[in-house]
């Protein structure tokens, strides 16, 4: 998929580890990791801006278009 | 309209088929062993050229019918049953007693015992013989009989001698062979038709186990696709996989085969139930696969 998703970079420019986060946002630990990894195929805009509330960012800090 | 108890009615559903397919089964059974010919009426045979009293009560007429017909199975070779594995609308094997001379009497009083009179058959149960109504005014629709231990076809006045034998009210063909090319090839019918048995209990245990996730609240899983296509192929292949063996088996005898045989139109009379049914549970997979899509993608959205 051509949309990347640069969580892991933002949560280590924040010095934050997953299980932090997923206490902080309130998604379970799975679902970040689906996430993180680039498998999921939506994202609710309510958990962006709760990622982007708690990291401190812009939703295009965590998303972000390449050519395939 | 909301289901207040879905694996009640699950439960019912399950039931419901498991006692629809042993009837079906039960009646099918039934149905298939009066096609063929059964054991002949008791001894009321007439001497030759001598003609049905005319003045008998219409039970004993019917005797002497039967009796009559009896004989005829003698002499065509036709008075025994089946033996060993047969297959439905395909193949099997089957023995009868020929004797053009031999009355019900002697069949009565033999028909267990006599060995010098026995033959064996392969049953083509899917061939038969052309069977021309319209020209039965004409005079031109085929015939077939045995004389002298040698069968023929007549038809336009014309007798022509064939190989196979012909079973009347089974309307099938049936190919002479000797004993033991009958037991080698009963062998392998029956490690067929075990194979075909096992490949019917699995589809029947895929519809089964169906049903239970459906229960179990197991709706969209890859387990119920794959079961779901199973049933599907296993249904629709079935009326196609039986005429393609036809086919085959054509081939196989070809030598036995004239002009004056046909494929028999009844292996196709309760084909359709099979597309039907087959053609339902596609839709449904496909319907599942549409619905196992969508759930993926909602478990995948964060």
């Amino acid at each position: 998929m051509p949309i990347i998703v640069n969580l892991d970079v933002m949560m280590a420019k924040r010095k934050m580890s997953l299980t932090e986060l997923s206490e902080r946002v309130g998604i379970t630990m799975a679902n970040l990791s689906i996430l993180k990894t680039g498998k999921a195929k939506a994202v609710r805009l309510e958990t962006l801006e709760a990622i982007c509330r708690i990291l401190n960012c812009q939703p295009g800090d965590l998303l972000e278009y390449v050519e395939d | 309209m909301k289901i207040k108890n879905p694996n009640l009615v699950i439960n019912i559903t399950v039931i419901c088929s498991i006692i629809l397919a042993l009837a079906s089964w039960f009646f099918s059974a039934r149905n298939e062993s009066q096609i063929f010919w059964s054991v002949p009426p008791p001894d009321l045979s007439l001497a030759p050229g001598e003609a049905i009293p005319a003045t008998i009560p219409y039970g004993k007429y019917i005797h002497y019918k039967d009796s009559i017909e009896a004989v005829r199975y003698l002499k065509n070779g036709e008075a025994g049953g089946l033996e060993g594995a047969n297959m439905n609308n395909l193949i099997g094997t089957s023995f009868g007693l020929s004797c053009d001379t031999c009355d019900l009497k002697w069949y009565n009083a033999n028909a267990f015992s006599d060995q010098e009179h026995k033959h064996y058959y392969i049953n083509l149960s899917g061939w038969t013989i052309k069977d021309k109504e319209s020209d039965y005014f004409s005079g031109n629709f085929v015939r077939f009989y045995v004389k002298n231990n040698q069968s023929y076809i007549h038809q336009n006045d014309v007798d022509i001698p064939v190989k196979f034998r012909y079973n009347h009210k089974g309307e099938f063909l049936m190919i002479p062979v000797s004993n033991s090319a009958k037991t080698i090839f009963n062998v392998f019918l029956t490690i067929v038709l075990i194979v075909l048995g096992f490949y019917l209990l699995y589809v029947i245990v895929c519809f089964i186990y169906f049903l239970l996730d459906l229960s179990r609240g197991l709706v969209f899983t890859t387990e119920n696709l794959r079961r779901l296509l199973t049933i599907a192929i296993s249904l629709l292949a079935f009326p196609i996989l039986i005429l393609l063996l036809n086919l085959l088996i054509k081939l196989v005898f070809l030598d036995y085969f004239t002009k004056d045989v046909v494929l028999n139109n009844n292996i196709f009379k309760d084909k359709w139930e099979n597309i039907v049914a087959g053609i339902l549970f596609l839709l449904l997979y496909k319907a599942f696969r549409q619905g196992k899509k969508l759930k993926d993608e909602q478990e995948l959205t964060v």
